[in-house]
């Protein structure tokens, strides 16, 4: 705060006069700066003069009497010389900055204030400009001696009753300029659309208001046009233009409705808003860009707004390390009939799998109907990396990073819940679209003049790569780059197909929350489980193999316990699983169960065929109903059971640390007893409470200690290997081959190296 | 005639009867439609149309018992130990002219196996049936407190 004392004044035109101000130790300031003077009539802003030659530190300001201004004009001219009035401290929100371009000045009326500080910079440092002076008439333009005196034939002086200003002329003849334009409201919004028009980009075109704000009185009615789609909406005088579009089902953010939250923001391509919130500094008020349109109203007939167009960051491809030898390093670890021990032990190579493996794939998040309205949300993993899964306002599903890009808090931590229409981080309540984009910071004016705006790590949640809904399941893509959906998965779909084509109504809905079993194993050991078909009968048979002997105790009852549907045919013979026959596909995809499987025995399900038929017609019904696959692997990390509705998703969650989730879910349009065994045979084979689980848990612990032994580094994998497998090709084999795992290993190092550096 | 008594030593009989391992007379504590329940959601109410941990008829926990014994049940070698502290229950329907009891008991099971040891905090309802003057087991739900929570193998009866 400074008090400045009146030294004298010099009346310019009628109702113009020049204030010199004198004060102890002003501070120094750059052209287009201006100081708020505290007057009675309240806080009044004025552009600082400087002409060439000037080398005092006396403040000079120029105020035009406004007969219908609120008093502040008033205010300043009736000081006396001598009289003294504090002031702020000179601020600059119109700096003239060096784009490499020459310069054009464009002035209204009293708006030439700043402009004579920029001409004065510009004199002096020897740049290219021009100054165009426009007004009512001659007679009301101050200081159009004293510029024609300092600048000579760079000013041009225009006046409506001789040579009025023809901007869309001015602006074409000067499109390599950069553009400042400092006057009355309507006449920037014109100066503007001209500028634009003429080609002048929106960063070379900067702008001051130079009027203070209005106080009206009386609100009236205006119009607002969505730009995206042309739509008009008119704001009645008593309705805020939230309430006018939502009454208009358009759906916007808001909150506070007092305009100092910063939520409601909203671009303004064109018309002048009225502003009456306490968000926007003077130099985003000057522009006129953006708007709170929770309070702020229009000074124009209409306002066109710009509703949600900017997009979240996404998750960029990470570069390794420059080290060449990484990616033969990967390949060194499978040699086809064997693979080595630290893909399984070593934490540095599961790292690497993080970084690269489950950023190049395409990885389960969730099922859609597990977000069913907008804001619904499920947090989970890709990888280590904690993602959100949210339904946005357009009904699109997107996968954010879960982590406020401030100071990293995770921004939702229930498993799932609504969140409304933006994220709010707990922490300092940095507020986030659901589709990831920044929407408000509290305090935002301790940022200007930060570098903030142009840091890249502050725009907002970060996005994942691609997202991609398929038939209700959904799949992300961590890097922005890579390969597509419909490559990376290919004819392997047909599971997914199979399952949902299984519901009369085409649509699968999650049935409760999944089984969460932990393993402390490698994550791989789990993924490889599914398609060996020569483990049940061993590992199994103190479940499957006990159930069937019990069941020949009872003297083989009808109709059978449910346990011996589920659980028994694990006990089935090795050449059962040869008869099974296995699939792969390219990419690391697979399947058991080509012919029949385990699952082709169940009881049929009174109703169901028939409301099949009756969606699909017999042969569609019998055809899908006939596809009963055992274990698809969708690589790298879920399994996926057609005929029972499940999948499983294996998280890594380190080298020797897995979780397990399990889910089931309903054939829309079936009758209950379908989901009633599909969680059946959930509880029975895949819980932490299941005696099957049990066994199966026991191997790969004891896998997971026994590969510390170092007998030899390989695991091996040559069960009906032959030497010239070809993983790029679909093929058909033996139920009991390890093809599916190799086809695996070499997806595996396929896409850990996708994005590595390679050595020649 | 049952009396408050009866019912309440019932239960913590049962309770002692799987932290000692006679499994073969605890499942004669079952009526033969008996079912052992355990919710994996928390206040899940439907067992049957969403997945719990447990929802197990006698043939199933007849499976449990002699796979226990069996000389190829891997992940029992060696064998997992319980132990049970209960809370005195609450009777929370004594109907002697019908011979139908309900109980509610909390618990905290312990869980051992070689160097690892869980803690589970749960609740324990029992619904009895009188048969012949005898107490007999018609359903046992246990509700985990921490049902959602990963597990690692839950491979004994709380």
């Amino acid at each position: 705060m400074h008090t400045l004392r009146l030294s004298h004044t010099q009346p310019c035109t009628e109702r113009i006069t020049t204030f010199c101000f004198e004060g102890k130790s002003l501070p120094d300031w750059s052209a287009g700066a201006h100081v708020t003077f505290l007057t009675q009539a309240g806080p009044r802003h004025y552009s600082l003069i400087r002409w060439p030659g000037d080398q005092s530190d006396a403040y000079h300001v120029a105020v035009q009497k406004e007969e219908s201004g609120a008093g502040g004009s008033k205010a300043m001219h009736s000081l006396n010389v001598g009289d003294t009035i504090k002031t702020t401290a000179p601020k600059n929100d119109f700096v003239l900055v060096d784009q490499g371009k020459p310069i054009l000045l464009l002035a209204g009326g009293i708006g030439i204030t700043p402009m004579i500080s920029m001409a004065t910079q510009l004199l002096q440092d020897e740049r290219p400009f021009a100054l165009h002076y426009s007004g009512r008439s001659a007679s009301s333009m101050a200081y159009r001696e004293e510029l024609a005196q300092a600048f000579g034939d760079k000013l041009t002086l225009h006046h409506d009753d001789e040579t009025p200003l023809d901007l869309p002329a001015l602006m074409a003849a000067h499109a390599d300029h950069a553009l400042y334009i400092c006057g009355p409201q309507g006449m920037i919004a014109a100066a503007r659309n001209a500028a634009e028009a003429a080609g002048i980009a929106a960063e070379h075109i900067h702008v001051e208001l130079f009027t203070n704000t209005v106080v009206t009185t009386e609100d009236t009615a205006f119009e607002v046009e969505i730009a995206s789609t042309g739509q008009v909406v008119t704001v009645a005088a008593d309705q805020s233009i939230v309430q006018a579009l939502e009454a208009a089902g358009i759906d916007v953010m808001s909150d506070c409705q007092r305009g100092d939250c910063g939520i409601c923001q909203t671009k303004v391509l064109s018309g002048i808003p009225d502003h009456r919130d306490v968000v926007l500094s003077d130099a985003e008020r000057a522009a006129n860009d953006v708007m709170q349109i929770c309070v702020s109203r229009a000074r124009s007939e209409r306002l066109v707004l710009d509703i949600a167009t900017a997009k979240a960051p996404r998750r960029v491809t990470q570069p390794s390390a420059p080290q060449t030898s990484q990616a033969d390093g990967i390949r060194a670890l499978f040699q086809g009939h064997q693979v080595h021990r630290d893909v399984y032990i070593s934490q540095d190579i599961y790292r690497l799998e993080m970084k690269h493996l489950f950023a190049n794939t395409w990885v389960f998040v969730g099922h859609d109907s597990q977000t069913p309205n907008a804001g619904d949300y499920y947090t989970t993993q890709i990888g280590n990396q904690p993602v959100i899964m949210v339904r946005h306002s357009d009904d699109q599903i997107h996968v954010l990073l879960n982590r406020c890009p401030h100071k990293g808090t995770k921004i939702a931590i229930d498993r799932s819940g609504n969140t409304g229409k933006f994220f709010r981080c707990p922490y300092h309540a940095w507020s986030f679209k659901t589709d990831g984009c920044l929407l408000a910071i509290p305090l935002k004016k301790g940022y200007e003049e930060t570098g903030f705006e142009d840091n890249p790590n502050v725009k907002g949640m970060t996005a994942v790569g691609a997202v991609k809904n398929y038939r209700g399941f959904i799949f992300a893509r961590l890097n922005t780059d890579g390969i597509s959906f419909e490559e990376y998965f290919g004819d392997s779909l047909s599971t997914l197909d199979n399952m949902v084509d299984r519901a009369p109504e085409g649509r699968l809905e999650v049935a409760g929350p999944p089984l969460r079993y932990m393993h402390q194993c490698n994550w791989k050991m789990l993924v490889e489980n599914q398609t060996d078909t020569c483990h049940p009968m061993v590992a199994h048979e103190s479940s499957a193999g006990t159930a069937v002997k019990i069941y020949e105790q009872m003297g083989n009852p009808e109709p059978r316990p449910p346990a011996m549907q589920i659980i028994a045919p694990f006990m089935s013979p090795y050449e059962f699983f040869e008869g099974m026959g296995i699939r792969t596909w390219p990419n690391g995809h697979g399947h058991t169960g080509v012919n029949m499987s385990i699952h082709s025995n169940y009881d049929a399900i009174p109703g169901y065929f028939d409301a099949m038929c009756q969606a699909y017609g017999e042969d569609r019904a019998k055809a899908i109903l006939d596809d009963n696959r055992h274990n698809t692997i969708y690589f790298p990390a879920i399994m996926a059971k057609g005929p029972l509705q499940q999948i499983r998703n294996f998280i890594p969650l380190a080298a020797n640390k897995t979780l397990v989730e399990s889910w089931v879910y309903r054939l829309v349009g079936a009758p209950d007893q379908l989901v009633a065994m599909s969680s059946m045979y959930n509880r029975m084979i895949n819980a932490p409470t299941s005696i099957v689980g049990h066994d199966d848990l026991e191997m790969y612990e004891r896998a997971q200690e026994g590969l510390e032994a170092d007998s030899s580094d390989w695991v091996n994998l040559q069960r009906l290997f032959e030497e010239d497998e070809d993983y790029s090709q679909e093929a058909v084999e033996n139920g009991t081959t390890e093809r599916q795992m190799r086809n695996q290993f070499d997806a595996w190092v396929k896409f850990m190296t996708a994005d590595m550096e390679t050595a020649q | 005639m049952i009396t408050r008594d009866d019912v309440i030593d019932f239960v913590y009989a049962e309770a002692r009867m799987l932290d000692e391992g006679r499994y073969d007379e605890w499942l004669s504590q079952w009526l033969e439609n008996g079912i052992y329940w355990m919710p994996l959601d928390y206040k899940q109410t439907d067992p049957i149309n969403a997945t719990s941990l447990m929802y197990e008829d006698m043939f199933m926990l007849r499976l449990r018992v002699e796979r226990l014994n069996g000389a190829r049940t891997f992940s029992q070698k060696p064998k997992s130990r319980c132990h049970h502290v209960i809370q005195r229950p609450f009777v929370d329907v004594f109907e002697p002219e019908t011979g139908t009891f309900q109980t509610n008991t909390s618990m905290h099971y312990v869980e051992t196996r070689l160097d690892d040891q869980i803690l589970l905090a749960l609740t324990a309802t029992h619904e009895l049936q009188a048969v012949e003057g005898k107490l007999r087991i018609a359903r046992k739900t246990v509700e985990l407190l921490n049902s959602d929570a990963a597990f690692g193998n839950i491979q004994l009866l709380p």
